[in-house]
């Protein structure tokens, strides 16, 4: 695949739980935040990502490789479709986790600006929730029991969309 | 340097932004959308806030189609990208709309980003017919101010809803009477636009 870009320079990630990650450039900019950063040359060797554990950064880091070494949409209108469904079945493979971690890759992806990544995390927690009651969404999700609504709120709330409650 | 993103025990999606939560909900079914509404109070403001007009604009959620059957709209959800070959479900919920206007006749002019433009002949009493917008899901209707010209048979009427390049909502209709044309037109949500824009005559 990329034969070039094997001898690229190296960024270093260190999680919050101080594991450090070692990366080829190409593989960082898919963030665009880090991307950001490098452009700006305010990137030090080691960039510290003090909110995002070793289990999550190393997932995005795996899921940051795959896509950086695929062929981009934007380079050539006619790719390969064999890569597409290459890709499309890793990104299935990759949202096949619990939903704690889902919810970290999705904060952690939204904080580090990886667009496709924000996209496939909502799309799995839609997947998850999608003919759910409100009871079980709040147990999947763990909802903040501070945030819910009153009684008398749940019942407009039902009334207002009673179609959709038979 | 980036902002610090608070770090919870147990991660929870009230530390995600707005506009992440909400890219979450508008993937969601209309009926998924519905149950959303109850899940907790910040839920139930976004859900709220895409399912305005305005927000059914940008996020292009479609998910209405119209059977006719006597005195009820039925609305039909789509997958993927609008295409007629492809509605895959029933009709999933269905509006009295008999219950809105008792008595009256009622057409379906048009769909348009969730809305739906209903044409409502007048009954006895009634001053004429009346065009009226509504939107489905939460059920809000407004009814247009009076055009200039009424009918007095529905077989003198043709009614279009759709939106223009600019993005506004229109409503045109195309009087036939005694051999000449009328048109007018009424552009939603204008601070002028109070009232029916007479367009031209045509003979």
């Amino acid at each position: 695949m990329s034969t070039s870009s094997s001898s690229s320079k190296k960024i270093v990630l260190k999680s919050a739980d101080n594991e450090t990650f070692e990366i080829d450039e190409i593989v960082a900019l898919e963030s665009q935040a880090i991307k950001n950063m490098i452009e700006d040359e305010c990137a030090d060797n080691v960039i510290p990502l003090g909110n995002i554990d070793s289990k999550t950064l190393s997932k995005i880091i795996e899921y940051c490789k795959k896509h950086a070494e695929s062929p981009k949409k934007d380079d050539n209108a006619d790719i390969d479709e064999k890569a597409v469904e290459d890709l499309k079945s890793f990104d299935a493979e990759f949202a096949k986790v619990d939903m704690p971690l889902i919810q970290d890759i999705l904060m952690a992806a939204n904080f580090l600006n990886i667009d496709n990544l924000i996209g496939l995390m909502c799309r799995t927690i839609a997947d998850r929730i999608k003919g759910k009651t409100p009871e079980e969404i709040r147990k999947i999700l763990n909802i903040n029991k501070n945030d819910l609504l009153s009684p008398e709120q749940e019942a407009k709330a039902r009334e207002e969309n009673s179609w959709a409650f038979d | 340097m980036p902002k610090k993103l608070p770090r919870c025990e147990n991660s929870s999606l009230e530390d995600l932004p707005d506009d992440v939560v909400l890219d979450i909900l508008s993937r969601l079914p209309v009926k998924s959308m519905a149950y959303s509404k109850c899940v907790c109070k910040n839920w139930r403001n976004l859900v709220l806030k895409c399912w305005s007009p305005e927000c059914l604009l940008i996020y292009c959620y479609e998910c209405v189609d119209i059977g006719t059957h006597p005195g009820t709209l039925k609305l039909t959800e789509i997958e993927g990208k609008h295409n007629q070959n492809r509605l895959l479900r029933d009709p999933f919920m269905g509006i009295r709309i008999a219950d809105l206007f008792p008595g009256s006749l009622v057409f379906v002019v048009g769909s348009v980003n969730g809305l739906i433009c209903l044409w409502k002949l007048g009954d006895d009493g009634d001053e004429g017919d009346n065009t009226c917008i509504c939107n489905p899901i939460t059920k809000e209707y407004m009814i247009l101010p009076k055009q200039r010209f009424s009918v007095e048979s529905y077989m003198d009427l043709s009614c279009g809803f759709g939106v223009s390049l600019a993005g506004e909502h229109k409503v045109i209709r195309i009087l036939c009477q005694s051999k000449t044309l009328k048109v007018e037109v009424y552009t939603l949500g204008t601070t002028n636009g109070e009232v029916w824009k007479y367009l031209t005559t045509l003979s």
